[in-house]
């Protein structure tokens, strides 16, 4: 029996799960069985030994995703799509009070694949035809040149409108396809056209805070807060379009600043450009005329200044101590040195006090008053107020002052009245804040600073010049040269200046540049607001004057009421104690006081 | 024979695995729609990005000032307009809870029952000693309104208003006038809305306090 069932399973074709048959009798556990029984038994041991240790490494992971920490449930997360939308190539730039100024706006560009556009069999010809339909801006034949070139990538057209991008996608041509960009918008077009500027079509700063900030606009999400305010720049922007319109100028420029801080509040440069398109020629004449746009006088000119830098020769004599208030000088005598003569422009050919000299604006007596200060001290003050370098300032386009390499008599004495040197009118809006706020020089700044911050300045006058330079400015405009910028409310000072265009070595008669540089309230001088207008002609209004009095201080008295408001400067009463005590000056009490 | 063991170890495998596939699934339609709303969120983010850009370039001061030009013909603010600042501008006097007022008028005047919700202090009805004197009329008339306004805390200047609004409509009838008792009704009506208003404001947010 047993040989048989040996026999049948030694049987190779015997199925596999064929068992022999039970030997019908028991079987006798023999000590060879004995042994099998137990070898089985220790293998069944390991297996299930086995699947214990698996099992308990199952439920160990369990435990820790269910119970320690979600077991990398955040990986999970991470793939989910971005929650914001992706970072803008460049940050946003707004005004002082959050107005957008510069921002990014998605624009597709088209392009072909012209690769594809064959293969489809479409007739490129029927295609550059209806495309051209879309695209005016480029001929078929330029169309249909791209479409067959060949390439898998041909730029047809850059920045398209959402419009043309609906239509191009009705038309259905295949091989066509959009590239996703961003392009350099600005919402008020030329409002702050140079102090903004543009961007590059691959979103690089050329121009302006633009490209002075590229490094915190670029790449960065949070958007850059100018001192600018949208409101004050229209303002003095709509003023100065009057002025260039009204006296037929070549351009005109203006600068808002306020003194205790240096943040420039308004900054405008006519004529100017739109920078979304700052390449374009629409409005101007010529690309010289294009060129001329861009230029922001404010910045990156150089001017002679004329009479406004008799507010640095008195401030430097007061302060220097070689003349005082109530000192006289001879404004009877023209003054001859070399080929040049120098005589009052409004002569009254006496002996002028120095507050006389600064009100009826004598070339004489301030030529007298650096003089006696001497080159030295003129030039090291000069330097002191910034004004033998380029303005720091977050621009590019500064221009660098020109003037004497050797500071000669005849220099010193041009120099006194805002000759024989050219600045910017931002070193001369820079410096005058200086001169007014109590003697603190400060950095100017487009940045916003977080409202109540006085930044550190340096000092350059002591705050008692500071103080009587704040008189002498106030008497320019309540009896001097400046009567017409005057404005209700606001005890206005300042200086006006008239200088001859120096062309190719000439002074140009005919030629001017008339500047303003107005503070206000004067007894306690929150803004400045310096106007220039270039080559005004005198109108039948102006009883035929192009001087400053005439063209630029009425605008600034227009400006001043209209920003003083919204700047937060209330009006006060100008006879009031207060203010004629802080503005009173005693040399000249009870004197009668010449009008200009 | 299947034990019961096995029985209970099968139909809890069963009952695991549908368990887990049910939250998988659920799972996987939140995660859809989440990714759905997170696409949708920085679409509109977009969208506002592209509207508020629209925004600011319609609002240019040179187009304000035409518009302004066009349709208003609002002029600049002069200085005379702007004598002081606007923290020199003293704060409108508070009136007086003038208790006189409270003692002239008609003292037996039915006051409802103030349901028992209303705490003590609201309980005088102080919108009944409010009304002006003279107009007995509107005095029965308003009080039930204005004890609901005192009911209902959340809304009670408005309410107070609309009993005072109502009061010359219930009065009408009664004069047997209708249209020239209107005006006349209505300027009292006003005048007492002048000078109770902000007392009545007064009691019913102590009221308000008191209750809490």
């Amino acid at each position: 029996m047993q040989a048989a069932a040996q026999r049948l399973d030694d049987n190779p074709c015997r199925p596999r799960h064929f068992k022999p048959p039970p030997p019908c009798a028991p079987v006798v556990a023999d000590e060879r069985a004995n042994q099998v029984l137990e070898t089985c038994r220790t293998r069944l041991v390991a297996t299930a030994a086995l699947f214990a240790v698996v099992f308990l490494v199952v439920v160990l992971r369990l435990a820790e995703i269910v119970l320690v920490n979600g077991g990398g449930a955040e990986s999970h997360i991470g793939r989910l799509p971005p929650a914001a939308p992706p970072a803008p190539a460049r940050a946003d730039i707004i005004d002082r009070s959050g107005t957008l100024l510069a921002t990014m706006l998605p624009k597709p560009s088209l392009f072909v694949n012209s690769k594809a556009l064959l293969a489809a069999g479409q007739d490129p010809d029927e295609a550059a035809h209806q495309l051209f339909s879309v695209l005016p801006d480029k001929s078929p034949a330029e169309i249909r040149a791209r479409l067959v070139s060949g390439k898998s990538f041909a730029y047809l057209q850059r920045s398209l409108t959402p419009r043309q991008q609906y239509e191009i996608n009705r038309l259905g041509i295949p091989g066509l396809d959009f590239t996703s960009e961003e392009r350099r918008f600005y919402p008020y077009g030329d409002l702050a056209a140079h102090v903004i500027g543009y961007c590059g079509i691959d979103n690089e700063g050329l121009a302006g805070v633009e490209r002075g900030l590229d490094d915190a606009v670029k790449g960065h999400r949070e958007p850059v807060q100018l001192s600018l305010d949208a409101r004050v720049q229209f303002i003095l922007r709509e003023e100065l379009q009057k002025v260039v319109q009204d006296f037929s100028a070549k351009g005109a420029a203006g600068i808002i600043m306020d003194v205790r801080t240096g943040e420039i509040v308004a900054m405008v440069s006519l004529p100017d450009f739109d920078p979304n398109r700052p390449g374009d020629t629409e409005g101007a004449k010529s690309p010289a005329d294009a060129k001329e746009r861009r230029f922001n006088k404010i910045t990156l000119a150089d001017y002679e200044m004329g009479s406004a830098f008799k507010i640095f020769n008195t401030a430097m004599a007061l302060d220097a101590g070689t003349a005082t208030m109530t000192k006289n000088y001879d404004a009877i005598h023209d003054i001859r040195i070399g080929r040049f003569t120098i005589s009052d422009y409004h002569g009254k050919h006496r002996m002028l006090s120095v507050p006389e000299v600064f009100m009826y604006s004598s070339n004489l007596g301030s030529a007298r008053i650096a003089m006696e200060a001497g080159a030295e001290r003129q030039r090291a003050f000069l330097a002191r107020l910034g004004l033998l370098k380029p303005v720091p300032i977050e621009f590019e386009e500064l221009s660098k002052p020109h003037y004497p390499a050797q500071w000669r008599e005849v220099n010193v004495i041009t120099i006194a009245y805002g000759h024989g040197i050219a600045v910017s009118p931002l070193h001369v809006a820079t410096a005058v804040s200086a001169i007014v706020n109590g003697g603190i020089l400060h950095r100017p700044t487009m940045l916003k600073l977080p409202p109540g911050t006085l930044p550190p300045g340096e000092r350059v006058i002591s705050e008692r010049t500071s103080e009587q330079m704040r008189k002498l400015m106030r008497l320019v405009v309540e009896y001097g040269t400046a009567k017409m910028a005057a404005a209700p409310g606001y005890v206005v000072g300042g200086k006006t200046g008239t200088a001859e265009k120096n062309q190719g070595g000439h002074y140009q008669e005919k030629k001017l540049l008339s500047d303003f540089v107005a503070v206000f309230p004067m007894h306690d001088p929150r803004y400045l607001v310096l106007t220039l207008v270039d080559e005004p002609h005198g109108t039948k209004q102006s009883f035929g004057f192009a001087t400053a009095g005439w063209t630029v201080a009425p605008a600034t008295s227009r400006i001043i009421q209209r920003i003083a408001p919204i700047l937060g400067v209330p009006p006060v009463d100008e006879a009031s104690p207060e203010v004629t005590r802080a503005l009173a000056i005693e040399s000249l009490q009870g004197k009668r006081i010449e009008s200009y | 024979m299947i034990r019961f063991s096995s029985l209970l170890w099968l139909a809890l495998v069963a009952v695991t695995g549908f368990a887990t596939f049910k939250v998988k699934y659920a799972v996987q339609d939140i995660e859809e729609e989440l990714n759905k709303v997170r696409r949708q969120t920085v679409a509109e983010q977009q969208e506002i990005h592209v509207l508020r850009a629209e925004w600011t370039a319609l609002n240019q001061p040179e187009r304000l000032a035409d518009l302004n030009r066009r349709f208003l013909s609002l002029a600049a603010v002069s200085p005379k307009q702007l004598q002081r600042k606007i923290e020199d501008i003293p704060l409108r006097l508070v009136p007086e809870p003038a208790e006189p007022v409270i003692a002239a008028a008609p003292a037996p005047v039915p006051v409802p029952t103030a349901p028992a919700e209303i705490p003590a202090e609201a309980g005088p009805a102080t919108p009944v000693a409010a009304v002006p004197p003279g107009s007995s009329d509107v005095v029965v008339d308003t009080p039930m309104p204005v004890a609901a306004a005192t009911l209902h805390p959340a809304l009670p200047k408005i309410q107070l208003i609309a009993t005072a609004e109502a009061a010359p409509v219930a009065i009408a009838p009664a004069t047997g006038k209708a249209t020239p008792a209107k005006p006349d009704t209505r300027t009292q009506s006003a005048k007492g809305r002048s000078a109770q208003q902000p007392r009545s404001l007064d009691r019913l947010i102590d009221a308000i306090a008191g209750g809490r």
